[in-house]
């Protein structure tokens, strides 16, 4: 039942997305109307150059969102293989794996970020691959940790007595066990994401324009705080619903496989 | 205990020279020819023997390795070559700018453990309290919101609407107290929570407990007993949020239009100003690892059981 | 010595300890003897302050006539004047100092000097080799700690040590070992308050007995007087012991 509710909600908020980026353009400018009110055909207003503020809100909600499902799917499935193999498969990598992980942890990630930036141009790809360089690391000792537990329980020594072989029971035994943790972190990095790309795009890396993005929605609209505090407050509100539902996915999650 | 040093030290020292060079590197990784990208700075018409010339005159020409010896060598001498753009010496640009970045960071650490230390404290002694409560909901703000709309609404309360303080800019005192609390705020809530749960974890455990039937005095006992053993998550964590704290630090000086490194570099990426980003890395670098080699001593020095040679563990 | 007056301990109404009274005198052996559950560590933990708050307690304890408060006097006597013998002495010491560094707090929490001698005859009277001063609690054996555990509850001669359950995981032999080293060395000079919940022990070597039901005292008394009790519990309990089956087995057990 619950479920049910929850796809046609689902459905029905894409569907509304849908139907108000495409009435107006997010990206037409109009400096006639600069900084105008709420009115009927803006809902929430216009900034600094006249483009509707909804629906740039949306089309960043769907870009930041869809950036962060790509870098959380790509370190995911590198952490994955890599904890796999080092905590199970092939011990003897266990080691290097580790004190590279290690080391990556402490590095600040917005320093790379800016650095690789500063190389490859700021755009979404250097964001993405900053982002997943630092990222991969927690996934590798996350899987890493769990599977190396996993390893120790009855079902995994069972099969390997009976000779199965160990890229086997990984796939078998010791992945679906490990998948819920998997998840329920997954879900808490998709916030987490999410804000780093909007801290990001806040200081001008990351997303450019003229592609919206609720960080750099800030940055353009906080010389305006003063005047129209609206143009940060709506932007900053989303990363704030971004944030909890989050949480609450993680939460449910978490519920849900009773981990 | 030397041992340990020397080894923490030589293992840091390995992890320098790796970062170092993945950021030597990197000046590699700008697509297309290198030499190109240098002269076409100044947008001057060089013919083809010129940036032959130019290529071997810079080293590129060398093998890779020897180039990073080469420019290794001229790091430790600190010399981190010169801004594409202004053409000063790296090192001159970073002494310029850094006074800033260290106000901000200080203030912002001097704001967590002023914050963090006494309500983390109290909401683990008096869990009821009117503190207790204030922690949690601070720790949750602190954790879960960025530092960027944290500093924003800061900025709109107390310096577009009360006025109380600049928006932006570094013109005294009162421009670093926005920005510190800022900071304070964002780091600080995710140590009240450490703290107070470390805290609860050490006073419920047995030997405190039995400790305080021993007789040991109320005074020995929080220090040598309950601090000791609190400390070394807080530590490590520390060590670990070295990191989220510099990245914080260039987050928030590009909101309040603090004129410091991160500044810097932001401008310098939009710029593509290589040396100084290089240098950047660097710099970073060296800090990271000593902070680490530090939080390692005073690990190894606050818990001396866990490294007894014959203890399995 | 030790006077418990009308001790009660209530639990959000729900009663844990009801009206207990006795009281210890000089050079006894009192045992608490009980089921689990019964309210014997309890008991134990309110008269050294172990409890948490969210417990209330009505009744007096008192000290050599003092009433035992949260006062600053209770630093001098626990430790000094009552001794604590833990039950999980694994987890009784700090991980992160020697058990050189334990005793020392210990003496200096006192206001006594470092004995060095004292500590190290003491030692030697429960086997255990000086070298061990300088390991960490995780570097020893778990009978090592105990003795630890016993060594600093009874360095500083206190005139009651209360020891729970101490005996609990321990062998046969072991348990007689550590009770007769404990009756020797410390019964001289010292009460004990031993709680257990091996009936046998109770009758070798106290003095005078307490058993406890549903957090009340239900009989009292000597070896003599609980073998001749009436009341049903003790008389229980005797007959649950398999070697209490008949007196002559008890005779020859005391008489051991």
């Amino acid at each position: 039942m619950k479920q049910r509710r929850f796809i046609i909600s689902g459905l029905a908020i894409f569907v509304v997305m849908y139907a108000l980026t495409s009435m107006v353009d997010p990206f037409a400018t109009n400096v006639t109307n600069r900084l105008a009110s709420p009115s009927l055909h803006h809902l929430l207003g216009t900034d600094h150059l006249g483009r509707d503020v909804l629906s740039r809100l949306l089309l960043a909600g769907g870009i930041t969102v869809g950036l962060s499902t790509v870098i959380i799917l790509i370190t995911a499935t590198v952490g994955i293989i890599l904890g796999t193999i080092s905590g199970f498969v092939y011990r003897k990598l266990e080691r290097i794996v580790t004190k590279v992980t290690d080391a990556t942890i402490i590095f600040p990630d917005t320093v790379l970020a800016i650095v690789l930036a500063g190389v490859l141009g700021p755009s979404i790809q250097s964001l993405v691959l900053a982002i997943s360089l630092i990222k991969w690391t927690s996934y590798t000792r996350l899987v890493h940790t769990l599977v190396l537990q996993e390893s120790t329980k009855g079902h995994v020594l069972a099969a390997r007595v009976n000779g199965l072989s160990k890229p086997k029971i990984a796939l078998r035994h010791v992945l679906p066990a490990v998948c819920p943790h998997i998840l329920v972190v997954m879900s808490l990095d998709l916030g987490k994401v999410i804000l780093l790309i909007s801290a990001f795009s806040f200081i001008g890396l990351g997303v450019q324009l003229p592609l919206p993005e609720w960080g750099g929605m800030i940055s353009e609209g906080r010389h305006y705080l003063a005047t129209n505090p609206a143009l940060v407050f709506w932007p900053a509100f989303c990363i704030v619903l971004t944030i909890i539902g989050s949480t609450r996915l993680s939460t449910k999650l978490t519920r849900h496989f009773q981990v | 205990m030397t041992r340990f040093v020397a080894r923490k030290s030589l293992e840091w020292g390995l992890a320098f020279l790796v970062f170092t060079f993945f950021s030597f590197l990197l000046l590699r990784l700008v697509p297309g020819d290198p030499v190109l990208y240098l002269l076409k700075v100044d947008e001057l018409q060089v013919d083809v023997a010129e940036i032959d010339r130019l290529r071997e005159e810079l080293g590129f020409t060398d093998p890779v390795w020897v180039q990073y010896v080469n420019w290794l060598s001229e790091i430790v001498r600190l010399n981190l070559g010169d801004s594409l753009i202004t053409g000063q010496p790296v090192t001159q640009l970073f002494k310029n700018n850094y006074a800033a970045t260290f106000e901000l960071a200080a203030g912002g650490l001097l704001v967590a453990i002023v914050l963090a230390v006494p309500l983390g404290t109290i909401s683990a002694f008096r869990p009821m309290s009117v503190f207790s409560k204030l922690a949690t909901g601070l720790s949750i703000v602190g954790s879960s919101v960025p530092s960027f709309l944290i500093g924003l609404f800061l900025m709109y309360v107390f310096a577009v609407s009360l006025q109380w303080f600049p928006v932006m800019g570094r013109n005294g005192w009162d421009s670093l107290v926005l920005p510190s609390l800022t900071l304070g705020i964002a780091v600080g809530g995710v140590y009240i929570r450490l703290i107070r749960s470390t805290l609860l974890d050490v006073m419920a455990a047995d030997y405190v407990v039995i400790a305080k039937v021993r007789g040991i005095r109320s005074k020995k006992l929080l220090t040598r007993y309950i601090a000791r053993a609190a400390l070394p998550p807080v530590i490590s964590m520390f060590g670990v949020s070295v990191a989220s704290l510099m990245g914080g630090v260039v987050v928030l000086e590009v909101l309040f239009a603090y004129p410091g490194v991160g500044k810097l570099m932001v401008d310098s990426v939009l710029r593509r100003d290589f040396p100084v980003l290089q240098g950047y890395l660097v710099f970073t670098t060296c800090l990271v690892v000593s902070i680490n080699l530090v939080t390692n001593v005073m690990l190894r020095l606050l818990q001396p059981h866990l490294y007894r040679k014959d203890v399995s563990r | 010595m030790l006077v418990i007056d009308q001790l009660s301990i209530k639990h959000d109404e729900r009663p844990l300890l009801q009206d207990v009274s006795f009281a210890i005198e000089r050079n006894e052996w009192v045992c608490l003897v009980g089921a689990s559950g019964s309210g014997k560590s309890l008991l134990v933990k309110s008269i050294l302050q172990m409890l948490p708050n969210t417990l209330q307690t009505t009744g007096t304890i008192y000290w050599n006539d003092q009433e035992i408060g949260d006062a600053s006097k209770t630093c001098s006597i626990y430790g000094c004047e009552i001794g604590y013998i833990p039950q999980h002495y694994t987890t009784s010491f700090a991980p992160f100092l020697t058990m050189d560094e334990h005793i020392r707090d210990l003496f200096e929490s006192h206001d006594e000097a470092y004995d060095k001698d004292r500590i190290r005859s003491a030692m030697a009277e429960i086997h255990l080799s000086e070298e061990l001063l300088n390991r960490y609690p995780l570097e020893l054996s778990g009978g090592q700690l105990q003795r630890f555990c016993l060594l600093l509850a009874s360095i500083l001669q206190p005139t009651l040590i209360i020891a729970d359950e101490i005996t609990n995981a321990l062998d046969v032999l072991t348990a007689r070992q550590v009770t007769e080293w404990l009756k020797s060395m410390i019964g001289q000079t010292s009460s004990m308050l031993w709680v257990t919940h091996d009936l046998a022990e109770a009758m070798t070597y106290a003095d005078h007995i307490l058993v406890m039901k549903d957090g009340r005292i239900v009989d009292a008394g000597n070896r003599e007087h609980l073998i001749a009790s009436e009341n049903p519990y003790t008389k229980s309990l005797l007959q649950a012991a398999p070697i209490l089956k008949r007196e002559e087995r008890l005779e020859h057990v005391i008489t051991r």
